[in-house]
């Protein structure tokens, strides 16, 4: 869990920017849900290229907060969804799923972190 | 401040972009998908720079540069490809659809900063050479003391106009028009006060004329007018007008309130045969013209006597 981001280098990605770090993950929070249940979608339809793409793209959007696991985890399914080999694509997209709320979480806390410290400042 | 377009689908990675390159001063613009990368890129005022993403849906980032790349555009589009890092073999197929540099996801602030600056010191040389170019171009058609066409240039506009009649048919007037008694103007009062009559001459002849109408100076004191769609009596019209805005008003100038006026002679591509219809045959009617009003008195508007009498009209 407290592998979920690194906070050191999400904040070096954002040069220190309390409030530009309070938009990317309110950001997070609209677009994720969307992304992740596109890729559990794509494995029920057994949509390979569909799950390419999607995977793909939540891959991009957890890059960013650095969430090593989630990433990995998004690169296979991702890797599985362009070689068209979906024989593991379920359980992989429930680990995801799982390591996505993991980063949610750690992202709501570092956002209630932020505001706090702002509020002091 | 320079504009920058990000097109990106994910739109948490727009986020991060698009705040920290407001942070650092730039205009920021922002599409979600490839069409509508192209469609932005694609407008004669598109921002200098772009970072596309390469998988989008609708087109790909590659196909984006792609389309732009093989566009007619005046001014360069510098463009930041991104990829992810796993993305390896790709990256020279980037480069020959014709990005500039690439970026991969996820980036570093400083790595994106230092990317963005090189793409905006491109731009900017760019936009250097753009103005200097345009400079060079108005020098060379344009004359220093009123901004007027210049004698080649005004020429050039009058041969234009003579081939498109040629395709197109209609009408086509010339007016020359030249300063009554300028030589003791500046004998009297010395060349700055020449020089005043004459910008004061051609600000008002360039009132006096229709948007499309093209004025020229013609030699030191002598005007030539390009009328487009004019015939002879619509060009005397005119001619008569641009004679009154010169002669009711005295110019005012350094050396008091001085009246001054104008000769015109007037042709029409009309009065021309077609086989010897030039520029030169044409011109030398309007200066034939010019010299009988200069004859007659000064100070007034002579149409050429017609060339053609004989031609039949019409066919
Ligand atoms: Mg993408």
């Amino acid at each position: 869990m407290a592998n979920a981001i690194n906070e050191a280098e999400l904040l070096a990605r954002l040069e220190g920017d309390e409030e530009l770090l309070q938009e990317l993950i309110d950001a997070f929070f609209a677009e994720s849900g969307e992304s992740l249940q596109q890729v559990l979608d794509a494995v029920s339809r057994h949509d390979a290229p569909g799950l390419d793409r999607a995977a793909h793209k939540l891959k991009g959007t957890v890059s960013l907060f650095g969430g090593e696991e989630a990433t990995q985890s998004a690169l296979v399914l991702e890797t599985m969804g362009r070689t068209g080999n979906l024989d593991q694509a379920e359980a992989s997209s429930r680990q995801l799923q799982g390591l996505m709320e993991a980063l949610g979480k750690a992202l709501a806390e570092l956002r209630e972190k932020h505001v706090q410290s702002s509020d002091r400042g | 401040m320079s504009r920058v377009l990000i097109a990106d689908d994910d739109r948490v990675s727009c986020k991060l972009l698009g705040g920290l390159l407001k942070k650092w001063g730039y205009e920021v613009e922002v599409v979600h998908d490839g069409f509508a990368a192209r469609r932005e890129l694609m407008k004669p005022d598109a921002a200098p720079l772009a970072i596309l993403d390469w998988m989008m849906p609708g087109l790909d980032g590659i196909e984006v540069i792609k389309a732009v790349r093989s566009a007619a555009h005046e001014a360069y589009i510098y463009i930041l490809l991104l990829t992810s890092r796993d993305q390896k073999g790709d990256l020279l197929e980037g480069m020959d659809a014709g990005a500039d540099d690439y970026l991969k996801k996820p980036f570093d602030a400083d790595e994106l900063h230092a990317r963005v600056r090189a793409g905006k010191r491109i731009v900017d040389l760019q936009a250097a050479l753009i103005r200097a170019k345009n400079e060079l171009q108005f020098a060379a058609t344009h004359d220093t003391l009123t901004t007027l066409w210049n004698r080649g240039a005004i020429i050039d506009l009058l041969k234009k106009e003579l081939s498109r009649r040629k395709r197109t048919g209609g009408e086509l007037g010339i007016v020359m028009a030249d300063i009554d008694h300028f030589k003791k103007i500046n004998d009297l009062y010395g060349h700055l006060v020449g020089d005043a009559v004459i910008r004061e001459v051609t600000r008002r002849l360039s009132l006096g004329v229709r948007p499309y109408d093209a004025v020229g100076r013609y030699g030191g004191e002598e005007f030539l007018i390009v009328f487009p769609a004019c015939n002879l009596s619509a060009l005397a019209t005119s001619a008569e007008r641009l004679r009154c805005s010169v002669a009711d008003e005295p110019i005012e100038t350094n050396a008091g309130p001085l009246p001054v006026t104008l000769s015109f002679g007037l042709a029409s591509a009309e009065q021309i045969e077609a086989a010897s219809l030039n520029p030169e045959s044409l011109l030398g009617l309007a200066d034939e013209a010019l010299y009988t009003a200069k004859a007659l008195g000064r100070n007034r508007v002579e149409p050429a006597a017609a060339m053609l009498a004989s031609a039949p009209s019409g066919g």
